[in-house]
């Protein structure tokens, strides 16, 4: 018991000097959407030039694309540059790489999927419920959950994307099948 | 006393027959003490003139006032009769500064005859009277005149620079009103020392006796009294003490712990005073223990506060090693509870002078103390120095009239509220001090609203009126200031405490109302509010289909920031009587504000903004992306987990709510303000729970780490055998459907209101089918049945957390007459079983 508790308190101090700053969900969400585009492979005729840049679409939420935009600039990805656009409808999605979907709900997020159909494009949803279960790849759960995010490693093999098993062990992982009642 | 008697050789040495005259004195003497001292004025003049001269030689100043005042009318305009009388006002437990017309009258006609020293007591008077500048041009002529020798010289520098002092300090105006507590109280004993309990009921205070022997005023002993207030006037005790003999050593009160239960004392003699304490018990101590012998040494400890956590004394010592005079030390405890450092409080607060009476605000920074250094008016004064950290502490300030007077001011305590303080003076005579009351007018704590009002997209400033009515008066609230059309900034002023609907009315928008709570709080707050506008439309060309509100409040603790720092030091130096007043200069502190002030603040913090973005922000960045990088290429899901435990999660105070803006008059909130009546969006409720932010990034403590994780039960998760059930109906359907028939909807609103309303209700939707038909098919029947029903709650914003929802398909082969109410949803409420 007493050794445990050492153990926690040395890690709890280690983590002290490790995160000395505290940071806001935007900022914490926007760090992952960069890395998830770090641990998602993506087909090789994705890009159709080498000058193209890695583009992560964002719905629904200007304040979380301002942050966005303002943690990847000048960073890249694969050896291109990222760039964070807002999107309004299904149409403007065609050239994203990453779609970031919030505040939407999830009969509004199937519209997208369908225009998608089976394009790698990796879309990730800001905790929308059966997000994952409706065939979206990415959903992140609610403060405090076990899991910080969830996966259905399916609807990414159907859009020919190979995502990280180092992300996959992370995530809880929800598949089509499995309907949620 | 050495000072008169030095005085009469002075003034004797004017006439040759003195040294006769002081050794008749001396014969006489005894007479005088034997005689009996019924007054009885002599008629003849000489007579008089000699009974009078005998008792001011005896120092009888008392007596020999209304003999020289005799005098005075039968033989006017004598300057010499005009000087004793004055030099007896001073000197007498009368109205001392009765005697300066005397001392004017006896300089103006003989100047060249008197002692230099006259100058030095008119200015004296002078002082006493408040007449700072008629006391340095006496001072002053005093100096040139005499040398640096002379015994007074010191004396009347020191006295000059009171004046100074003093006249620096009356030109600040405040508005603290003095009241001296009723006779009860203030005897003609000194009162001395007073002390407050946590809720003001009682005064504890030393009260030193008096008597008389052999004519001459002696201090007897002291007593530690307390004085109950009851209704308006106060009931006085003594505090009893067990075991302790008061004429075998001195005893006087020198504190009170925070909570009022525990009294502390110094008792022994003048050269050695040690501080004890001893809990009271219905006003009787009973067992006085010693403070340990690291706060008590072999010099005189003779006053003690204690800071409210008990782990730091403050106290007065004239132990060798000071600044001279009594010092002001400090005792704090370590993590093992023992004194093991006491530490003077350093050059800041202790001078060459006496520093006494050390009292420690509730908040733990501030510290009254007593001290006849500093810029003192005269006498000890009351000075406020604040800690900046550990034991380094701000240059003290002195207090101010009128609770500093040219007299003795000394032992100030503050009462819980801040609004009052007690502290003893000798304003009417030398030695005998009183308990004064001082009213200060201090802490109205008051939250500033500062907010931009944003519409449109991309946002800008619209046009639009703010009014704000007190919830519980139904009255408007003043100080409201609509936005600026050109920023769309706007400013408010509340009381703490107390709940206000704002009504925006924006142009081209629908009114809204907003609650806003301001918590209760004894600071002056400063609440940030960004409202934002939105239009809801499907495209561009289409008309709005409901309207978006969105507020984000952040309250900062403005008190511990340099805004806050500039605005109370505005505030402070224009204080005046009443609320109304006050806020009034706040508003014009605002007004400046708002075009300078603010533009200043603006400026600075988008410059500090620049230099994050710049400089910090990049960092901060590379620091979360490499940490985050590293966390999901080692999979250390502890990492991310800690992250995410620690992120500011903004959901909390941004608030989207949507509304159609076509709904009718009865979904919209009436709300009258004066004489207009407004039909606004329901009410929104912005400030439960508040999320209170720092300016400042937060560092990570260690008890963050395990914040306490308050969230919504996930009634999913609840086993069956955990549901108690409470409520069960159905919905029934024609075969093969699964749309809600509108029969249903006033039952599903009536469970959707009960679930609302309870949030500890969890919810069971089961859908079920008649056995005609494939299996499979009517498996996924059954959910679209469920599913229909779950989405009415869900459309209606209930937490999805709180369904259960299951396709159960088929329900067994049974008669066919009974298929229709097998066709069915069942909606079953329970609560969970703990």
């Amino acid at each position: 018991m007493n050794r445990r508790l050492v153990i926690l308190f040395l890690s709890c101090t280690y983590y002290l000097f490790a995160f000395p700053q505290q940071y806001t969900e935007y900022e914490l969400k926007a760090a992952y959407l960069f890395n998830f585009a770090k641990f998602v492979e993506f087909p090789e005729k994705t890009f159709s030039s080498y000058k193209d840049p890695f583009i992560i679409g964002v719905y629904g939420n200007e304040a979380f694309l301002d942050v966005l935009q303002t943690i990847i600039k000048g960073r890249t990805v694969y050896n291109r540059n990222v760039i964070a656009i807002g999107i309004s409808q299904p149409e403007d999605i065609v050239n994203c790489q990453i779609v970031y979907f919030s505040r939407i709900t999830i009969n509004q997020a199937m519209l997208f999927f369908e225009y998608l159909g089976n394009k790698p494009v990796l879309t990730v949803a800001d905790n929308v419920e059966y997000f994952c279960e409706k065939g979206g790849m990415i959903n992140f759960t609610p403060q405090y959950s076990q899991k910080r995010f969830e996966i259905n490693p399916n609807a990414a093999q159907r859009a020919n994307l190979i995502i990280s098993s180092k992300l996959l062990s992370l995530a809880k992982i929800v598949n089509d099948a499995e309907v949620k009642f | 006393m050495t000072t008169t008697i030095f005085r009469f050789f002075r003034i004797n040495t004017l006439k040759p027959t003195s040294v006769l005259r002081l050794c008749f004195i001396w014969f006489f003497m005894g007479c005088v003490i034997t005689t009996n001292y019924a007054q009885q004025i002599p008629q003849n003049k000489n007579k008089l003139k000699r009974l009078a001269q005998q008792y001011f030689d005896n120092e009888q100043f008392d007596k020999a006032l209304p003999l020289f005042l005799k005098l005075d009318s039968i033989e006017p305009n004598l300057f010499e009769t005009k000087y004793y009388i004055g030099a007896c006002y001073l000197n007498s437990s009368f109205d001392k500064t009765k005697g300066i017309p005397y001392l004017e009258y006896a300089l103006k006609h003989g100047e060249k005859l008197l002692p230099n020293l006259v100058f030095y007591d008119l200015a004296k008077l002078y002082h006493l009277n408040s007449q700072f500048d008629e006391a340095i041009e006496m001072l002053k002529i005093f100096l040139s005149r005499s040398t640096k020798t002379d015994i007074f010289y010191l004396k009347a520098q020191q006295l000059l620079k009171n004046c100074i002092n003093a006249k620096e300090l009356i030109a600040q105006p405040n508005n603290i009103e003095i009241e001296k507590l009723p006779p009860v109280i203030n005897t003609y004993n000194s009162e001395q020392n007073p002390f407050i309990s946590a809720d003001e009921s009682r005064i504890f205070f030393t009260r030193t006796f008096y008597e008389i022997r052999s004519n001459i005023e002696f201090e007897s002993q002291k007593k530690i009294m307390v004085a109950v207030q009851n209704g308006k006037s106060y009931e006085v005790r003594e505090i009893q003490l067990n075991n302790y003999d008061y004429f075998k050593s001195k005893i006087s009160l020198a504190g009170v712990s925070p909570d009022g239960e525990v009294l502390f004392f110094a008792i022994g003699t003048d050269n050695n005073a040690d501080l004890y304490a001893c809990k009271l018990t219905d006003e009787k101590c009973t067992q006085l223990i010693k403070l340990p012998d690291i706060i008590n040494s072999p010099y005189n400890e003779s006053s003690i506060s204690v800071s409210p956590d008990g782990r730091t004394y403050y106290f007065s010592s004239n132990r060798p090693g000071g600044y001279g005079g009594k010092d002001i030390y400090r005792a704090v405890m370590d993590d093992n509870d023992q004194w093991s450092v006491i530490e003077n409080l350093g050059p800041s607060v202790n001078t060459e002078f006496d520093e006494d009476a050390p009292y420690i605000h509730p908040d733990n920074r501030t510290l009254y103390f007593s001290s006849n250094g500093h810029n003192s008016m005269g006498g000890y004064d009351i000075f406020v120095a604040q800690n900046i950290h550990a034991n380094e502490w701000k240059y003290p300030t002195n207090i101010g009239p009128p609770i500093n007077t040219p007299s003795d001011d000394i032992g100030f305590v503050l009462s819980a509220d801040g609004n009052s303080a007690y502290f003893s003076s000798s304003q009417s005579s030398d030695t005998k001090h009183d308990i004064y009351k001082a009213i200060l007018h201090k802490t109205i704590p008051l939250t500033l609203v500062k907010g931009t009002i944003m519409g449109g997209e991309p946002p800008k400033p619209i046009k639009a009126k703010i009014r704000v009515i007190d919830n519980e008066t139904k009255q408007p609230v003043k100080y409201v200031y609509s936005p600026n059309i050109l920023t769309g900034k706007y400013l408010m002023i509340f009381p703490p405490n107390k709940n206000y609907d704002m009504v925006i009315e924006a142009e081209g928008y629908l009114p809204q109302l907003v609650n806003i709570y301001v918590p209760n709080q004894t600071y002056f707050y400063e609440l940030y509010q960004e409202i934002y506008l939105k239009q809801i439309k499907i495209s561009k060309n289409d008309s709005a289909i409901g309207q978006e509100i969105r507020i984000s409040n952040t309250f900062y603790d403005v008190y511990k920031t340099n805004i806050s720092d500039s605005i109370l030091k505005a505030e402070q130096q224009k204080r005046q009587k009443h609320v109304d007043e006050l806020l009034k200069i706040v508003e014009n502190i605002i007004v400046a504000t708002d075009s300078i002030e603010l533009e200043r603040l603006e400026q600075l913090t988008i410059k500090d903004e620049q230099m994050d973005k710049d400089q910090i922000l990049k960092e901060r960045y590379n620091q979360l992306l490499f940490n985050l990088e590293q966390a999901i290429e080692k999979t250390d899901s502890v990492t991310l987990q800690l992250l995410d435990a620690n992120a500011i999660y903004n959901d909390v105070t941004n608030s989207t709510f949507f509304y159609g803006i076509d709904s009718d008059n009865r979904k919209m909130t009436k709300v009258l303000i004066g004489n207009d009546t407004i039909y606004t969006l329901p009410s929104i409720s912005t400030s439960k729970p508040l999320q209170i932010k720092t300016p400042t990034i937060v560092q990570l403590k260690s008890d963050s780490l395990i914040r306490n994780i308050k969230k919504e039960i996930d009634f999913r998760t609840i086993p069956e055998n955990k549901r108690r059930y409470i409520y069960i109906n159905y919905v029934y359907y024609p075969s093969g459907k699964y749309q809600i028939e509108k029969k249903y909807i006033p039952l599903l609103n009536d469970i959707y209101q009960l679930i609302s309303l309870n949030s500890e209700i969890g919810v069971e939707i089961n859908g079920y089918t008649d056995p005609i038909g494939d299996e499979q098919k009517n498996l996924e029947l059954s959910r679209l049945r469920a599913m229909n029903v779950w989405q009415y709650f869900i459309d209606r914003h209930l937490s999805p957390r709180r369904f259960v929802v299951t396709g159960k398909g088929e329900m067994g082969a049974e008669d066919i007459s009974n298929y229709p109410q097998m066709r069915r949803t069942e909606i079953k409420l329970f609560e969970v079983i703990k």
